[in-house]
């Protein structure tokens, strides 16, 4: 049986990348601002990782203006929320088979 | 990867989650309203008829949701996330149903008529004749529904448990009061100086005031509930 951390999918499984889904996963949309301030990055880390989620269909990234500022609005996709859904389920297994390893007796990992 | 790992990724996830519903969560809108426009319905107490309770709820209700759904998109707009307008305008429609019911059709501009069918043995709120009913058991179910659905939609057990209170606690008071009324109203009829005649009239007065009794302690209810939200961090109470 292989282990379930070969499910994980490496574009959603990265820290930033998976907090952003899981933001969006609440939300209809949140815009840059708020995902920086909430998720404590930097806006060229940010920026970086949204253009990864965005290249792999998961999120959209719209551009636009309020009055004359520039403002960003992101939002899921469909793929979007069924990759965190996946990604939250392998991890569950990953901690779930640890915990029965520990029931058992059995060394860990 | 570790499990430990699993688990650290997995909590920070849920973290975030909560802390996006928290920005998101602002529901004090809808009860502080609707409170505030059933209080100014009762302005229409003493007009003739119901024309002008239905005129009013007919301008007032849609326009309150109107108003609801308009505040929660300038607040995304504002603050940066937001997230789906439905379910407050569910609670906005619910409370709307609720205030029909309680001051509108059946409500207490029917009272001095409608009071003749209520029995302070039978006990207020059962199925004594139907439309008679409606608007004191009605209400309670219409807030009640609309917070469930909240609750079921946010995936908040608190709220569930709050639109339970509240249903009953709405149920409680117009049971209490309306007994109260009939009971006092009865006794006059039996044994009230001045005849049948005098007696009707002066508790025609008194049942209309018991029957606006349960309206305020409603909308003060609502308004209440919306205060609590609104100091509730964010919204976060429930």
């Amino acid at each position: 049986v292989s282990h379930p951390a070969i499910d994980l999918d490496d574009v959603v499984h990265q820290r930033v990348r998976l907090a952003i889904l899981a933001v969006l996963a609440e939300a209809r949309r949140a815009d840059f601002t708020f995902l920086r301030d909430t998720l404590g990055t930097t806006d060229g880390n940010l920026s970086r990782h949204l253009q990864v989620l965005a290249d792999a269909g998961l999120v959209e990234i719209h551009k636009g203006f309020e009055g004359k500022r520039p403002r960003t609005w992101v939002s899921s996709t469909g793929r979007g929320r069924k990759a965190l859904a996946s990604e939250v389920s392998t991890l569950k297994d990953i901690v779930g088979r640890l915990e029965a390893q520990r029931g058992s007796g059995t060394a860990t990992d | 990867m570790q499990a430990g790992e699993a688990l650290d990724t997995l909590l920070s996830t849920d973290y975030v989650r909560r802390r996006t519903r928290q920005a998101i969560r602002a529901m004090w809108l809808p009860p502080t309203l609707f409170g505030a426009l059933i209080l100014l319905s009762l302005s229409l107490v003493g007009t003739r008829g119901v024309g002008p309770t239905t005129i009013y709820w007919l301008i007032a209700g849609p326009l309150g949701c109107l108003a609801v759904y308009l505040y929660y998109r300038e607040r995304e707009r504002r603050r940066g996330v937001g997230g789906d307008v439905l379910p407050e305008v569910v609670v906005a429609a619910a409370l709307f149903v609720a205030a029909a019911l309680l001051t509108g059709a059946g409500g207490f501009l029917h009272g001095p008529f409608l009071w003749w069918l209520y029995s302070p043995q039978v006990g207020w709120g059962l199925p004594v004749l139907g439309i008679v009913t409606i608007p004191p058991v009605g209400a309670p179910i219409a807030v009640t529904l609309g917070y469930a659905i909240l609750a079921l939609l946010k995936r908040s057990p608190r709220l569930l448990i709050l639109a339970i209170t509240l249903g009953v606690a709405i149920f409680a008071v117009g049971f209490v009061v309306l007994t109260i009324a009939n009971k006092a109203a009865l006794e006059s009829v039996v044994t009230g100086p001045g005849g049948a005649g005098m007696s009707t009239l002066s508790h025609l007065g008194t049942t209309v005031a018991f029957r606006v009794a349960p309206t305020v302690a409603y909308a003060l209810t609502l308004m209440v509930t919306g205060v609590l939200f609104r100091r509730s961090a964010a919204g976060g109470l429930v």
